[in-house]
């Protein structure tokens, strides 16, 4: 029974996919998308399923098959290497699972609507059912092979659904940014996994987590280079770049991938790696580190964009910077109640960005924006709750998780200066989240730009808005259902995640009354400041004009930075190794061999003049010869 | 000076080599190719008809014949080739006819 659940919830989408590619040019629209939208659907409903009847009494591991045996050496003293094909189920695969069942069916829904006029809508399903099936691999993982196969899986489909309109030279670009940027972080991920096997001897998590001594360092570089990979999954500070040009994809993919389940997982691993990361404070501090300088300059670098995704692209770099600040402070649990919330009201942006478009013939620049608000009522409403979950908005999903990791970096034990740095940086960062925000809304739904959206014919399309209601719910609700389940002594999830001194430091952050306090005043201030700025005053075409807007414009110069380091050298030894390559072995091997060949042919071709006395010619000489050579032959005889 | 078959010999091969090098000295008509190989095939005519005078037998005189004849079907025949080229390329030239050129 769990075992054939659990096949279901890991294999449906695939199986869907493989139908779909092979069967579905005759089915119609509708049938192609109930049917996609069904496997992911039914995988949520298997994945709650098995939720009700697992926890939180027990964990089970479900094996299907050994996928990767590999015996080292002689096999009584070297360890083996194998990777099996199972469903670890455990309370973090299933919120993952159920996450990402329910963000990715709500998004096919989504789909069905939104993709009604282009010619590749069955691809489009096949490939976000693939997409779905390798997430769930990923989280369902029991050792790090599995989950491999899933993160370079999803980093596949990512890379053809950002280039779905491949006729679009941007959309071709920005896939391959996006996949070499991720090709970096797979160079490290895979140095991490060769150094952990190196120690351990194993790849599952289980014997990774129970082999391990406490006080033994060798894990340091395989641990940092997981890091690392991890941040590159997550587009944190340096590896960011990749994923505001990956708006250059169709909206739901930014809606799924980019936003709520696959940028994720580099979080979800640092989560699921917590036993091994907690007893590396160097690591937490990196991370921290990163996460503050992450939410700071995606949040800054938002304040001044044009672009519609593009914000909101930095919102989720700077929201993933958040969650990079709660595993620093080994806020695990808060990591994963943050990345749930976030899903949930980030997928709700990008879907209501994709109606705006939509509405817009297709514009995405905010500045030429403005009255939305009377033309798309009701998406306007959900977008609406959608930004507050993500300014924070007291009792809104992001404020509650957002209000929970800054408490707990408040008050982090030991590194007391970590603690406040992450605390500081995160205050920054939600003033900056508040300001980008309802710059959006502003510029968006309230500017005074009478045309926006006038000449369109779109109406607000029901099939397109009702997906994003249960995503709306979600971004109000979530917080307040799921909060319980994450914070105190829930002993749901001890086997899982770390939460160590967690509620205890909570209790001594509301102890001091000003920690919460600060937080309303911060995310009140902000708002209250965009509607000034924005609203009242109208300075945004003079704040784009200023030095600072300029550079935060121009996204802080990263992708200049990155040409000249890294694409132009590359460029340059690649053609110093495209010249040399000519110059010998095109000129030497072949090229040689072509030259003879058209030597030979012009000889062929003198002969074949084309005048019908030459060919006489030529017939009497050969005819002569062949007498002289018979007369010759004859005598010698 | 009797006259012997070598000296039929040598007018054959004379009025022969006479054919085959106005065969491919002629620039201008294809007409002139006609008439050299015209030439040529009486060169063959004349030694066969000496060969069967000095044999005794009137197989190469016959034979002769039946070269004539062949060589008045092919001048027919040659003709009515160049009045189908004159009429599709205008001229019957044989330097400026080059299609099978390589």
């Amino acid at each position: 029974m769990i075992q054939a659940l659990a096949f279901l919830a890991l294999f449906l989408p695939l199986l869907s996919a493989i139908g779909l590619a092979v069967g579905g040019k005759s089915l119609s629209r509708r049938a192609v998308y109930g049917n996609a939208t069904g496997s992911v659907a039914l995988t949520a409903v298997a994945a709650l399923v098995l939720w009700l009847r697992l926890i939180p009494d027990q964990k089970t591991l479900v094996m299907f098959w050994s996928w990767l045996d590999v015996t080292l050496g002689r096999p009584d003293q070297w360890p083996l290497l194998r990777s099996d094909f199972a469903v670890r189920l455990d309370a973090l695969t299933l919120a993952m699972m159920m996450l990402v069942g329910v963000i990715s069916t709500l998004v096919h829904g989504y789909a069905y609507e939104y993709m009604r006029r282009d010619p590749g809508a069955l691809r489009f399903a096949c490939l976000l059912n693939l997409f779905t099936f390798f997430m769930n691999l990923l989280v369902a993982a029991n050792d790090l092979g599995q989950m491999f196969v899933g993160w370079e899986g999803v980093g596949v489909i990512s890379f053809l659904l950002i280039g779905f309109w491949y006729e679009k030279p941007t959309a071709k670009k920005a896939a391959m940014k996006a996949f070499w940027v991720n090709r970096v972080g797979d160079a490290f991920l895979i140095l991490g996994m060769v150094g952990l096997f190196c120690a351990l001897g194993t790849l599952s998590y289980e014997e990774l987590f129970n082999k391990w001594q406490i006080g033994s360092n060798e894990l340091l570089w395989p641990l940092l280079f997981m890091v690392l990979g991890a941040m590159t999954k997550s587009a944190q500070i340096g590896f960011h770049v990749w994923l505001p040009d990956a708006m250059e994809g169709p909206t739901p993919v930014s809606a799924l991938l980019h936003s709520a389940t696959m940028v994720t997982a580099g979080a979800f691993l640092l989560i699921r790696l917590n036993p091994l990361l907690q007893h590396f404070p160097e690591l937490h501090t990196m991370i921290v580190v990163v996460g503050v300088l992450t939410a700071l300059l995606a949040g800054a670098v938002a304040i001044a964009q044009t672009n519609l995704k593009r914000v909101i692209a930095y919102s989720t770099c700077s929201q993933l910077g958040f969650m990079f600040i709660a595993i620093g402070i080994s806020a695990y649990g808060l990591a994963l109640f943050h990345l749930i919330t976030h899903a949930f009201f980030k997928s709700l942006l990008f879907l209501g960005a994709g109606v705006v478009s939509e509405k817009c013939d297709h514009e995405q620049d905010i500045t030429k924006m403005g009255g939305l608000w009377r033309r798309l009522p009701i998406t306007h409403i959900l977008m609406l709750l959608g930004v507050m979950a993500l300014v924070g908005a007291p009792m809104f999903s992001g404020s509650i998780s957002k209000d929970l990791i800054l408490e707990a970096a408040w008050a982090y034990p030991g590194h007391a200066w970590l603690g406040w740095f992450a605390y500081g940086g995160g205050l920054i960062a939600v003033a900056l989240t508040g300001v980008y925000a309802w710059r959006l809304m502003i510029l968006v739904f309230y500017g005074r730009n009478e045309n926006a959206g006038k000449g369109s014919s779109e109406p607000d399309l029901w099939a397109m808005w009702v997906p994003m209601v249960p995503l709306a719910v979600g971004a109000l609700a979530l917080g307040s259902i799921l909060k319980p389940w994450f914070i105190g002594e829930g002993k749901l999830w001890l086997w899982e995640i770390n939460f160590g001194d967690l509620s205890a430091r909570l209790a001594s952050a509301h102890q001091v009354s000003w920690v919460t306090w600060a937080i309303t005043i911060v995310v009140g201030s902000a708002t209250v400041f965009a509607f000034v700025i924005f609203g009242w005053l109208r300075l945004n075409p003079s704040w784009m004009q200023t030095k600072l807007g300029r550079f935060l414009h121009g996204q802080a110069f990263f992708n200049e930075l990155y040409q000249r380091l890294f694409v132009r050298p590359l460029f340059w030894v690649s053609d110093v190794c495209g010249a040399a390559d000519d110059a010998v072995i095109d000129q030497g091997g072949p090229g040689m061999a072509v030259r003879f060949v058209k030597s030979l042919n012009r000889c062929v071709c003198w002969l074949q003049s084309g005048y019908v006395y030459r060919y006489a010619l030529f017939m009497i000489v050969g005819g002569l010869v062949l007498v002289v050579a018979s007369l010759f032959w004859i005598g010698v005889k | 000076m009797t006259i012997t078959l070598w000296h039929f010999i040598a007018l054959c091969v004379l009025v022969f080599s006479i054919g085959v090098v106005g065969l491919f000295l002629n620039r201008r008509n294809l007409i002139m190719i006609l008439l050299s190989l015209e030439v040529i095939l009486l060169g063959v005519s004349i030694l066969l008809v000496a060969a069967a005078r000095y044999q005794g037998q009137v197989a190469g005189e016959i034979f002769a014949l039946v070269v004539l004849a062949v060589a008045a079907a092919e001048a027919a025949l040659g003709l009515a080739l160049l009045m189908l080229i004159y009429r599709k390329f205008n001229k019957i030239a044989a330097t400026t006819l080059r299609e099978m050129r390589g």
